[in-house]
């Protein structure tokens, strides 16, 4: 615990031959197969990013990542795109009535059919965005409700 | 070959073509996954097939890869929340990877599995080839059944009519009210009818200064009076008669869905908000019973009565009944428009409240947290936002509303309006009109406006009850997910003979047990120990059937427990809370809980075994006292015993204890051992402790890390053993007893803070 300061410490990012992301510390000791971690992925996604090993405990806090070097970032902002999945639907295509319900929508990332359980599992942000979250528990952002086309609109309003 | 050919045909059919074409001679499908994403994270079907000598990779637009199995060292699946990758690795490198959604992340854990059996040589046997509780043949590569998990449905109908089954057993009295309606409804159109000759052969010859017989006056002035007070019984016994009706069916549809409630499994009521369903089941079910009550029952004489008006006004002049209905489709069309409005409304109205309830529910009982940092005007303020919500619900219903009202009044003025034109014109022309018709006439059309009036406040009732009947469906739609057994078998008193084998667990996506293989004999004590979050109480709530495995299966004494009716088997369990929960109610009530029916022996007894029957005889009322939920009349140790007690009450086969004992001090703690070793006699135990003090009688202490088994045996074993447990025992002991820490143990915590 004690290496998770809030100064960026020295370190170093990089990909080996197996696909894993390995991190080189200040002490120049190397951590196989970590993962970047957002600490307030919705609320303040672009700082406090915390690098962890594979069990989840952290090894380094980057309170703010424009402070590093930019090759660093630049394998950091990959990494974390690589673990970040959160489709946003630009269309609801259709949606059936009751609970649960198949919608049928059109993302940033394509087409996708998915179940949802219940309104509960529409949740909205304190910045407007709504979160849709699936039965498999994959997420959805619907980013303006007002740039939605009317359809969607009036087919998402049923589950509001 | 012919199994071969059976895996071949379970792929989906637009991969069978070209994977076929892949295969060698004798080649055999083994497992395949449909990974649902590409490199770049986006939506696209790529089929993953492992046979016993390849690994084939297809996707619509590209040839078909293959690697040979003798090249591929090892097969990964690894996951970030909802988002998983499949890599494939050879003796020096990785080959490739695969991006998938949690959606088929299980296919992809039985791909692996697969891998992993036909690397180590083991035939994998087709056990696992139909559904242990429905008994439904499962294909390949399908991991939750289709046949017994919950579908979406499709129900276009209006969530009202579904209000009808309910009203079915009580149709004697919905058929004698509807006719007590028709009648006082046609009784009530005597007196309007009256106002015809009263004009006609009275008042006109009366006001040309003819004379008129007054028995005739007597007669008509009679009817009218005789007419009203009938119509007042009648109207009495119609509204009775519905009331009656509607009350039930409210009554029953809450009893029903509170019922369904029941069913439901933890995992509903971990992502439901107490006050949500508290304000589906109280003002929902409210809302519907009004309007059953009050807004059907006048509706339905309104619409009679209309029927009835425009039967006579036909008769009377057929043309001056058509420029009377001039206002009818400007008001349809209205009620149309305003309808859609409204429903968005009251939903939003229902949901407010929902939102309301939900705060009461979340602060009342955390009403110790609140006042511990201070934070009650937080609190108000957070009740007065969600009360703002709801004005602002309303408001919105309200605008609407408020144009609607005025506008229909002025609709129905100039259609009077009309009327009385029409009705002159015909006048002046010497049309076969009197003038008692005329006066009849507007008088009738007149009553028949108001009615429209209060029929098209109809839309806004029917908005408002269909919104909250939608809600109240929405409960009563739920499948439950831990499912009664298509073929039951009876478990009647089980001998408590638990086998645990490859168990799997997650709570969305995130997996807490892996493949736990267990066995505990009757009457044996088995201990849980191992950090929190480690995964004892989810394996407790899986031995209780809270919830369902993901993976592998939970018999007792040789059943799947899915097979057992789910009340029978959970009668055979007694559990014990680390909270004990009392309901309200006096003390013998919540001790006899699980067992309604036993005698006051039985109670005293099991409450003596406990070691409660003192503290509860030093209360003034005894075991008549009254105890609220949150029990403030008893301390923490008294409320763990009479919830011992209470577990000791139904005798069960079966005994959980999750952490009885954590929430009190040391030496009440004594005191609950000394109940809790009457408890386990004769039963299978499963103790969680923190505590490991606790388990000094286990016959076995298993040590879960991380949702696996890294340990197991008894206590004196592992302490010899000088592994996960003896460190957590040093732990615990060395702020207690330094004296007699051993060194190894410390020895032994620095090496594993090096792992």
């Amino acid at each position: 615990m004690s290496a998770a300061t809030t100064t960026t410490p020295q370190f170093d990012l990089h990909y080996d031959d197996w696909g894993r992301l390995v991190l080189v510390d200040a002490d120049g000791k190397y951590h196989e197969g970590v993962t970047p971690v957002r600490s307030f992925p919705l609320s303040d996604p672009e700082h406090w990013i915390s690098i962890c090993d594979s069990s989840t405990r952290e090894l380094i806090c980057i309170a703010n990542p424009q402070s590093l070097p930019a090759k660093t970032r630049e394998t950091l902002n990959l990494a974390l795109a690589k673990n970040e999945f959160i489709p946003i639907i630009e269309r609801i295509v259709h949606a059936t009535h009751g609970e649960p319900a198949e919608w049928q929508v059109e993302t940033n990332r394509g087409p996708r059919t998915f179940v949802l359980k219940g309104e509960d599992d529409i949740r909205t942000l304190s910045d407007g965005r709504l979160i849709v979250t699936d039965s498999d528990g994959v997420r959805y952002f619907i980013n303006n409700v007002r740039q939605l086309d009317g359809h969607s609109r009036r087919t998402l309003e049923r589950f509001l | 070959m012919s199994n071969a050919e059976a895996n071949l045909a379970a792929l989906p059919a637009r991969d069978q073509a070209p994977i076929a074409s892949q295969l060698e001679s004798g080649e055999i499908v083994l497992s395949f996954v449909e990974c649902d994403l590409d490199e770049n994270l986006h939506f696209t079907r790529t089929l993953v097939v492992l046979t016993d000598r390849h690994i084939f990779s297809h996707s619509d637009n590209t040839p078909v890869r293959s690697w040979k199995l003798t090249d591929c060292a090892s097969l990964k699946l690894s996951l970030h929340g909802a988002l998983a990758q499949l890599e494939l690795f050879g003796t020096n490198s990785r080959l490739t990877h695969w991006r998938l959604t949690a959606h088929v992340v299980a296919s992809a854990r039985k791909l692996v599995r697969k891998w992993d059996a036909h690397r180590q040589g083991i035939e994998e046997t087709s056990q696992e080839s139909v559904c242990p509780s429905c008994g439904a043949p499962m294909p390949m590569d399908r991991v939750k059944c289709e046949a017994c998990t919950p579908k979406p449905v499709t129900k276009k109908y209006g969530a009202l009519f579904r209000l009808l089954p309910f009203a079915k057993p009580r149709m004697g009295l919905v058929i004698a009210g509807l006719c007590l309606a028709f009648m006082s409804t046609g009784v009530s159109m005597i007196a309007t009818y009256q106002s015809k000759p009263l004009t006609n052969s009275i008042a006109n010859p009366l006001s040309e200064g003819k004379d008129v017989d007054p028995s005739l006056i007597r007669y008509h002035l009679g009817l009218l009076a005789g007419a009203a007070i009938l119509a007042w019984i009648l109207g009495w016994a119609r509204s009775f008669c519905l009331s009656r009706v509607s009350e039930r069916i409210a009554a029953d549809l809450r009893n029903r869905t509170y019922g369904h409630l029941h069913k439901l499994s933890l995992e509903f009521f971990g992502g439901k908000r107490t006050g949500d369903l508290m304000s589906r089941l109280s003002s929902d079910t409210d809302r519907i019973c009004d309007f059953l009550t009050l807004n059907l029952v006048d509706f339905i004489t309104d619409v009679m009565m209309m029927a009835m008006t425009a039967g006579i006004l036909l008769t009377i002049n057929p043309k001056l009944a058509l420029a009377s209905l001039v206002p009818f489709p400007i008001i349809a069309w209205l009620v149309h428009k305003v309808r859609q409005r409204l429903r968005r409304g009251f939903r939003l109205m229902a949901r407010a409240w929902s939102e309301m309830t939900s705060v009461l529910a979340d602060t009342i009982p955390g009403i110790r947290v609140v006042k511990a940092f201070a934070q009650e005007s937080r609190e108000v303020a957070r009740y007065r936002k969600s009360n703002e919500t709801i004005l602002e619900a309303n408001d919105r219903v309200n605008i609407v509303w408020a144009v609607f009202g005025p506008t229909l009044t002025l609709l129905t003025e100039l259609g009077l309006a009309i009327v009385w034109a029409c009705g002159i014109a015909l006048l002046i022309r010497k049309e076969a009109l009197s003038a008692g018709d005329l006066i009849l006439f507007t008088g009738a059309i007149g009553r028949a406006y108001t009615k429209l009036e209060s029929l098209s406040y109809m839309a806004g009732a029917i908005q408002r009850s269909s919104a909250s009947a939608q809600r109240i469906f929405e409960i009563l739609d739920r499948v439950p997910s831990v499912s009664e057994p298509v073929r039951p078998v009876e478990p009647g008193v089980l001998k408590g003979d638990i086998q645990l084998k490859n168990v799997c667990f997650q709570y969305g996506n995130r997996r807490v047990l892996h493949h736990i293989d267990l066995k505990i004999a009757p009457g044996e004590m088995v201990g849980l120990v191992g950090q929190s979050g480690a995964g004892k109480s989810t394996l407790v709530n899986l031995i209780c059937r809270f919830y369902d495995v993901v993976e592998g299966s939970i018999s007792v004494d040789g059943h799947d427990i899915r097979s057992f009716p789910i009340s029978a088997y959970r009668k055979n369990i007694g559990v014990v809370l680390q909270e004990p929960f009392l309901f309200y109610g006096t003390i013998a009530d919540n001790i006899a809980y699980g067992k309604p029916e036993a005698t006051r022996e039985e109670i005293v007894t099991a409450s003596r075994a406990a070691g409660a029957h003192d503290f509860i005889l030093r209360l003034p009322e005894g075991y008549d006292s009254v105890v609220g939920e949150r029990g403030q009349l008893l301390s923490g140790g008294e409320r763990q015993r009479i919830s011992i007690a209470r577990a000791l009450l139904i005798d069960p086969a079966i005994l959980i204890l999750d952490e009885a004992t954590s929430s009190v001090d040391t030496e009440t703690e004594r005191e609950i051992q000394a109940a809790l070793e009457t408890l386990i006699q004769g039963r299978t135990t499963i103790a969680i402790a923190h505590r490991l003090s606790t388990l000094n009688r286990a016959n076995r202490v298993i040590v879960l890390e991380a949702g696996r088994i890294v340990e197991q045996g008894p206590i004196d074993e592992l302490l010899a053993k000088n592994g996960h447990y003896s460190r957590l025992h040093a732990a615990q002991f060395e702020a207690t007893a330094p004296v007699s820490s051993d060194e190894d143990a410390d020895e032994d915590d620095d090496e594993s803070s090096d792992e």
